[in-house]
């Protein structure tokens, strides 16, 4: 049976809801794992596609990312409004609209999609139908004001909240799902 | 060594509770929260057991008298009233305050009792948070993306490190989080 790719976001916010400061910043993050780093190294046996916004991109690469980092054969596309600036190895730039670029990725055989974010990228897709998933780490935190999960859009939307999971520092995972007409 | 925190290691502790989106919003941007709802085993009971007092800003105020409301009066629940701009004084059982909420809170330490809701809005709940009055956060998370609204806080305060209490999960998706202040120093940071 094929499966179909899911489109995932998998992403942290503080507990007033935003996914880094103002200017992109995201040290608040930086705190010690709790055993297991909170599943990741689970999610990522389930991926082998991440999306990145430009920003966040460009922000990763500052903070030392290398495309290997995430592990082998991970397939990176950073989308962007701009012609492709650096030749960083591993990381493919978008720029056709995300509608069909979402049916190619998900017309071929894979394992699910890491949406990286952020914020803009997160709207963008998610205006299309074209997010399955948010899972997010609540960080027992205020941060007082930053970017926020989705880049500012009318269309309220509701979610279905399929679990949750608490880690001993504190930090809960909420899972909801998005329930598209696609 | 972890430790677990000592229940309630203040007196009166001044919790501040609010309802929100995913994406952190309280509001539409017109002042909607149509989008809030009270799931059927939600009950208030237990947290109203907890409080005899209530602390809001003067718009949050103005906003709940139009909705019929305007304070416990008639309830046990003493209601504070903070504004720059009306009269300090009791009135129609609401106590008006012009004090700063640091001079507010050692004021109403000095004298025994239960603990305090500070109901907002976001600028009181800034103004507290500023002076790091908010010794617990209860957070309820509605399960919708608004994309736009009126954020819980307006900026302005430093970063503020609590520590979960409780979570728990409500029918039709609603979580809530309940946090204690951490005041210990920061950790792990170079």
């Amino acid at each position: 049976m094929k499966k179909n790719r899911r489109i995932i976001v998998y992403i942290a916010t503080s507990a007033d809801g935003y996914i880094a400061r103002p200017d992109g910043d995201v040290k608040w993050l930086d705190r010690p794992r709790p055993k297991g780093n909170y599943g990741m190294g689970e999610f990522f046996r389930t991926i082998d596609t991440i999306l990145w916004g430009r920003k966040t991109y460009t922000k990763g690469l500052e903070m030392g990312m290398k495309a290997g980092g995430f592990g082998g054969g991970i397939k990176n596309y950073v989308f962007s409004r701009e012609p492709q600036k650096s030749g960083e190895p591993g990381f493919e730039w978008v720029n056709e609209p995300v509608k069909g670029f979402a049916k190619r990725l998900r017309g071929e055989p894979g394992k699910d999609i890491f949406m990286m974010g952020g914020g803009g990228i997160i709207a963008s897709f998610l205006d299309e139908g074209e997010i399955d998933e948010f899972r997010i780490s609540v960080i027992p935190i205020l941060i007082g004001e930053g970017i926020p999960l989705v880049a500012p859009r009318h269309p309220a939307i509701p979610l279905t909240l399929t679990s949750t999971e608490k880690f001993p520092d504190g930090v809960v995972r909420l899972n909801y799902r998005v329930e598209n007409r696609r | 060594m972890k430790k677990k925190a000592a229940a309630r290691p203040y007196l009166r502790a001044i919790i501040l509770g609010v309802g929100m989106s995913i994406d952190g919003y309280i509001a539409r941007l017109d002042g909607s929260v149509d989008f809030l709802f009270m799931p059927k085993d939600y009950s208030m009971a237990d947290f109203f057991a907890l409080i005899d007092t209530a602390v809001m800003g003067r718009k949050t105020y103005e906003v709940s008298l139009k909705m019929g409301g305007g304070g416990f009066s008639g309830s046990k629940i003493a209601t504070f009233v903070f504004s720059r701009t009306l009269p300090a004084g009791e009135r129609e059982g609401l106590h008006f305050v012009k004090e700063s909420p640091t001079e507010f809170v050692e004021r109403l330490r000095r004298s025994s009792g239960k603990h305090v809701w500070l109901m907002g809005g976001g600028e009181l709940a800034r103004d507290f948070l500023k002076a790091d009055l908010v010794d617990e956060l209860y957070i309820g998370i509605v399960p919708v993306l608004l994309g736009e609204g009126i954020a819980l806080f307006p900026s302005g305060f430093p970063q503020r490190n609590f520590r979960l209490a409780e979570n728990r999960t409500y029918s039709k998706g609603l979580i809530a989080l309940k946090y204690e202040r951490d005041r210990r120093p920061e950790r792990g940071s170079a």
